[in-house]
């Protein structure tokens, strides 16, 4: 590699100031709001997403009874929706605008800012063996531009007009005319504005993780020993860093056609009684620019989820992962054909119909790295030792939903079969199953997981063991129906199915899927409950809950800032270790050298086949010297 | 649905929901000692309940198909002539789909159970097995080539060009309508253009009316095609996207402000002989949307009508042209009287090649 | 007491910086393949060509210029003479507010010579582009023609947080270059796609 710079010497994360575990210096604000640590951060990205999460499940479950009782007043709605629910019934603006909301909360605020912000924040400086990020400051800056967003994505749902209403994919002319629906007006400005701060915040946190694994690795913590985990935080930074900006220049230029009478989407439109001057621009460009942000981020939101599935797998089946390195291929593989693949979601716009076969080649191909993926989370089960902990069992449950979810994307990605089921509730039940319930339970299993360390409690594992039944049976409940009404021909976006006989005869399972929905919904608060009684009272935790390998279990219960008040460890094998044979205890953590490790009686370690573990280690002299002072 | 029912429905969800905050407080303010919970082997439990909610997922997936698949509009009983490839194929890709659902969910329900920890028990140190991973690489990779070129194949031949005698149709999506167009006798279209839009004037499509192209268009509300005929339908939109969805034909294509799209198919059933089909004397085929474009989407529907060519001419010969219509419609803009009736009268000669 | 020290390949705030100049480099491009991808839309009887203004070739050589002035900055600042690397950021300063006096100057000529950035009766959006890239090159340009001007600040007062003043010009420096090759990269391109 290349020559070592000039500055020679560069001091980074040195802290100035003693470190004693439980105390903070500082005060309130720079120790728990305008915090640069990457724990505290993490925690606050975490609960702004939950605290968005629970806004977004809500508004599901209001449009969820619109869609089930087509016809029916709900005196309540009047009184808490006002003009929106004219009588106690949605307005089919709102309606529209809800689920507008609805999937921009999901996919962007809670799966990827919440589930990325939150587990890349607390999980890259702990496991790789670093006293925090690149830039503390950035990452501040990170959650603060979040949270700004969040803030003006909140504010937008009381504007006059309403927020923004054409969907979470902001199509426009729909989302450049506010004469085309009421949410396209200061609704939908804000939510650009909101967007814009969105991007910066992801940027900033993006090149921040992708600095910080790359040059704060702890001694011997070679790529081929990095958690998996950490691979996946990764390789989602690099996707996020590559394709947000494409969609913040779509952002631009439809701001421009807004607010300045460009036309770089618009041509040819007569709308509210009179035609527009608008010559010369296509919204297919918009769709292009937007699909190719809004591809990746589909994987965005899943190969975090993935990471931590992979982690846990490993951990409570005692086992190591199965096929490591075919984890890390498969994980480079999907989001290296990620970027080639967008146009999927746009085979009925009137493209070239042979870009159409290319652009399916590349989806379909996408199936065989996830096909790696599933089988090795199977393999890995195989002659476990599983334990049944809550995050256990929601990675389990992942992994379950990502198969029913990811094969139905097979359908859809023929373009011949696409034809018939774009737009259809069958790609609703495709994306739920894989980004609403998959990835959502990655965001699950990760906080049952790492709880003991952010907090130094335990949740409730009772509570959990609810949480996770309830959740599971409802989402395959809500979700697994949608397929058929999808096969039905039932429309995507429509306020009601009454108008079209083909789509009228479902009103039973819609009303189904809206209980099923609603149980879900309150099934969540075994969750929260949980979670905030947990936070406060819940039983301590042990440094090591589940008898982990890496590094982040060998912090104090209450890490200050800077993670290890001595030493940072180094690191000697790979994460996954489980029940290495000859080895004392079923598990053996990364930071523990060779000569120390426990073996069984008369075990003699030369003779050990696996002596020398799965990826080679190779000693990185010269890239990296550490010196404690 | 009732209000009689909705209010048990609305009991049962509070019953329910009370019952959920019980338990939730039960179990947090229990004490530990007492707890009856407190013995129960949670891993045990679970495992169990991972294999029983395998076991009940499929036989209730199943079931529930079988329920209701008499309303898969998407995937049988197709009307059109590619409808029936993509239904084959939609159903080889389903018996694909199933065989790997089935047996990935069985292995790791199955696994999962099997292998719950016991005490004494070691898991086995394998952490990988180069062979079995290509194994389920390969053949993964096969089946979708599969896969991808019998699409492939299918996709092309859908979107290649209809043949010269296809009749031409055009529909019109608006904020929350759909017009059909006819190029009437002379087969072509007439020259519009969204600048010369006047509502009040019944020119909806913003016709040139220099172009005499268009006098003899036919614009309607209904969509009358003939059975067994290339149909090439021009789709257009003049304010938002909309999508021209045929679901009985597996047709479905987007409506672009600026720009012509276009889609091809034969229909192979007339209206009447779906209604004997579905046993539905009222069955209708309908063109939905299905881009969402504001708050009508969900109610933008067009009947179409499928006839024998004998009913189509006679359906066509009725119908009045634009000019006629428009003349009507506006007397001072009169002019020769004579070229209306002219027009009028060739309506009855409408051509069905192009 | 704990502090480490660590020799890195490059400093991790550098490395930020680069992935930042990654970042901007997408924004770029996502405009140049709309740009590319509307143009293939235009039916060559409707497109507009037009000359670019005479003054975005002084400003190329102002780019130019500006990137030596800073490379020499901090040249002097490694050999910490002050004096000379204020001299130097002063008239990097000075040529990157010409720069964007002379872009706005474009934009001047461009309205005038009936080429504004929003037409109606316009059936090619090359000229919007035209704006869209040149404003937003302009906006980055703003930001960093603040930062040199802080630098100045700084260096003539002498104040820098310690240890950290050579890391601080160097990346000044890099974003600084990058942003000019931005603008070669640009009128190049628009150039040539006006031929
Ligand atoms: C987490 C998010 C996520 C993920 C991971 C995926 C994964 C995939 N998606 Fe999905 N998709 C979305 C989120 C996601 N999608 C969203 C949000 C939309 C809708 C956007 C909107 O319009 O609003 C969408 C829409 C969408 C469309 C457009 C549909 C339409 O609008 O008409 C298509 C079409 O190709 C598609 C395809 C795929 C494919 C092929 C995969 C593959 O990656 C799946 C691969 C996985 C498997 C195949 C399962 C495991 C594999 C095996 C068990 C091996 C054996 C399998 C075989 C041999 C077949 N998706
Ligand atoms: C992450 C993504 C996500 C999630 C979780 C959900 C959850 C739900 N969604 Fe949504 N949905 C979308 C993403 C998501 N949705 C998107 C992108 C669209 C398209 C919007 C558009 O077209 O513009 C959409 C649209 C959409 C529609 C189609 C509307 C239409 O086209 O007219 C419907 C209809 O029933 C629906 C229903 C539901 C229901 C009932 C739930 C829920 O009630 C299910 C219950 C879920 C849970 C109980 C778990 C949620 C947990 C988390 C997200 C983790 C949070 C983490 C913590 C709290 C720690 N959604
Ligand atoms: Cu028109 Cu949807
Ligand atoms: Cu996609």
């Amino acid at each position: 590699m290349a020559e070592v710079t000039s500055h020679a010497a560069v001091t980074v994360g040195g802290h100035a100031h003693e470190h004693h575990d439980h105390e903070h210096h500082g005060n309130f604000w720079t120790n728990y709001v305008f915090s640069t640590d990457h724990k505290v951060i993490a925690k606050q990205f975490m609960i702004t997403g939950i605290i968005m999460a629970i806004i977004g499940i809500g508004m599901s479950t209001l449009f969820r009874l619109q869609l089930a009782f087509p016809d029916t007043n709900f005196p309540v709605l009047e009184f808490f929706l006002g003009k929106w629910a004219p009588d106690g019934k949605l307005d089919p603006n709102f309606y529209l605008a809800l689920v507008t909301m609805h999937g921009t909360f999901m996919v962007f605020f809670v799966l990827t800012a919440g589930l990325s912000g939150t587990f890349s924040n607390f999980l890259i400086p702990l496991q790789i063996g670093a006293r925090d990020m690149a830039s503390g400051f950035i990452n501040m800056l990170s959650y603060w531009f979040f949270f700004a967003s969040s803030v003006i994505m909140l504010i937008s749902l009381f504007v006059e007009t309403g927020p923004a209403a054409a969907g979470w994919t902001i199509y426009p002319p729909l989302s450049a005319l506010p004469e085309a629906i009421p949410g396209s007006g200061v609704g939908m400005t804000l939510w650009l504005v909101a967007m814009v701060l969105f991007i910066a915040s992801s940027l900033m946190g993006g090149i921040n993780y992708i600095a910080t694994v790359l040059n704060l690795r702890t001694e011997g913590m070679s790529f081929d020993r990095l958690p998996l985990t950490i691979w996946a935080f990764f390789v989602t930074a690099i996707l996020g860093v590559l394709s947000f900006p494409v969609l913040l220049a779509a952002a631009l230029l439809l701001l421009f056609d807004r607010s300045f009478g460009t036309s770089f989407y618009l041509s040819d439109i007569f709308i509210g009684g009179a035609a527009m001057h608008h010559q010369g621009g296509s919204p297919i460009l918009f769709q292009h620019l937007f699909w190719f942000l809004g591809h990746p981020e589909v994987y965005i939101v899943l190969l975090p989820a993935l990471g931590i599935t992979s982690e846990i797998v490993s951990v409570h089946s005692r086992k190591p992962i199965f096929g490591y390195k075919a984890m890390i291929g498969s994980i480079l593989g999907i989001a290296f054909l990620s970027f080639i693949v967008w146009a999927h979601h746009m085979f009925v716009t009137g493209m070239n119909p042979f870009l159409g076969t290319v652009f399916m080649l590349f989806t379909l191909v996408i199936a065989v790295p996830s096909a790696i993926k599933a089988f090795n989370y199977i393999a890995t089960l195989w002659k476990g030792n599983i334990r049944f902990t809550t995050p256990m069992l929601f990675a389990i449950g992942l992994v379950s939903f990502f198969i029913t979810g990811g094969i139905t994307g097979i359908f859809l990605g023929n373009a011949a079969l696409d034809i018939p089921l774009h737009d259809t509730y069958f790609v609703t039940a495709h994306f739920h199953l894989v980004m609403g319930s998959a990835s959502a339970f990655g965001f699950f299993a990760g906080i049952y997981q790492w709880f003991p360390k952010m907090f130094g409690r335990q949740l409730n594992a009772r509570l959990g063991y609810l949480h996770f039944w309830f959740t599971f049976v409802s989402l395959y409940l809500v979700f697994f129906p949608m397929h058929f009404m999808g096969m039905g021909g039932v429309a995507r976006h429509y306020y009601s199915q009454t108008a079209f006989d083909f789509m009228n005869v479902f009103g039973d399972l819609q009303v189904f899927i809206t209980i099923a929905a609603i149980i879900g919904f309150f099934g969540q608060f075994f969750f929260l409950w949980n979670f905030v009684t947990s936070i406060f009272w819940g039983k301590q935790s042990s440094l090591n809950p589940w008898e982990s390998n890496t590094l982040e279990w060998t912090t104090p219960l209450h890490p200050g800032h800077g993670n290890w008040p001595g030493a940072i460890p180094a690191v000697h094998r790979w994460p996954y270790d489980y029940s290495r044979p000859g080895v004392k205890k079923d598990y053996l953590p990364q930071h523990i050298p060779d000569e120390e490790v426990e073996y069984e009686e008369g075990f003699k370690p030369e003779l050990d086949p696996h002596h020398a573990p799965a990826p080679k280690r190779k000693q990185e002299t010269g890239e990296k010297t550490e010196t404690a002072e | 649905m009732d209000a009689q029912s909705l209010i048990s429905l609305a009991q049962w969800l509070l019953v329910l929901i009370l019952g959920m905050v019980c338990a939730n407080l039960y179990l947090v303010f229990r004490l530990k000692d007492l707890d009856p919970f407190a013995r129960w082997n949670a891993n045990l439990i679970n495992a169990w309940l991972l294999l029983l909610f395998m076991i009940g997922g499929f036989i209730a997936a199943a079931v529930s198909t079988g329920v209701w698949k008499e309303h898969f509009t998407l995937v049988f009983d197709s009307a059109s002539e590619h409808g029936e490839w993509i239904d084959a194929m939609f159903w080889r890709t389903m018996a694909v789909s199933i065989f790997v659902t089935v047996i990935t969910n069985v292995l790791l329900f199955y696994y999962a159970w099997r292998y719950r920890a016991r005490e004494g028990q070691k898991a086995l140190f394998y952490p990988h097995n180069n062979k079995l991973e290509l194994i389920w690489t390969i053949i993964p990779a096969i089946v979708l080539t599969a896969l991808i070129l019998d699409g492939a194949f299918k996709w092309l031949k859908i979107t290649g060009p209809a043949p010269d005698d296809a009749l031409l149709v055009e529909v019109n999506g608006k904020q929350f309508a759909w017009t059909a167009r006819y190029p009437g006798a002379d087969l072509e279209f007439g020259e519009t253009n969204v600048r010369l839009i006047d509502e009040g004037k019944g020119n909806t499509l913003g016709f040139n009316l220099e172009d005499k192209r268009g006098h003899d268009d036919l614009v309607t509300n209904e969509m009358v095609i003939p059975v067994n005929t290339d149909i090439e339908m021009k789709i257009r939109s003049r304010d938002v996207l909309h999508s021209a969805t045929l679901a009985h034909f597996r047709v479905k294509m987007d409506a672009v402000p600026g720009m012509m799209t276009r889609f091809h198919f034969k229909p192979t059933k007339t209206t009447a002989e779906m209604r004997e089909i579905k046993g539905n004397p009222d069955f209708e085929y309908e063109m939905s949307c299905q881009q969402i474009c504001g708050g009508g989407h969900w109610n933008m529907r067009l009947v179409v009508k499928v006839v024998t060519m004998e009913e189509y001419k006679a359906w066509a010969a009725q119908q009045q042209t634009f000019i006629a219509s428009y003349r009507q419609l506006n007397p001072e803009a009169g002019g020769a009287q004579a070229d209306a009736s002219e027009a009028e009268a060739t309506a009855p000669q409408m051509a069905v090649s192009r | 007491m704990m502090a480490e020290q660590r020799t890195y390949l490059i400093h991790p705030q550098k490395f930020l910086l680069w992935l930042f100049i990654i970042s901007v480099i997408m924004v770029f491009g996502g405009l140049t393949s709309a740009y590319i991808v509307q143009r293939s839309f235009v039916r060559p009887d409707q497109q507009v060509l037009f000359a670019l203004p005479d003054v975005l070739w002084y400003n190329l050589a102002l780019a130019l210029l500006s990137s030596v002035t800073m490379q020499l900055a901090v040249y002097w600042e490694k050999q910490s003479q002050m004096r000379l690397v204020s001299l130097a950021l002063g008239m990097t300063f000075v040529l990157g507010c010409l720069f964007l006096l002379g872009q706005w100057q474009a934009f001047g000529d461009m309205t005038a010579g009936g080429l504004p950035f929003v037409d109606r009766r316009r059936l090619d959006n090359s000229v919007s582009y035209f704006y869209v890239f040149t404003g937003l090159h302009g906006a980055h340009i703003v930001s960093a023609v603040i930062t040199v001007l802080v630098l100045l600040i700084r260096s003539l007062l002498n104040r820098f947080p310690a240890g950290r003043r050579r890391l601080i010009f160097e990346m000044s420096a890099v974003f600084w270059h990058f942003l000019g090759l931005l603008w070669v990269y640009l009128f190049v391109f628009l150039n040539y796609t006006q031929r």
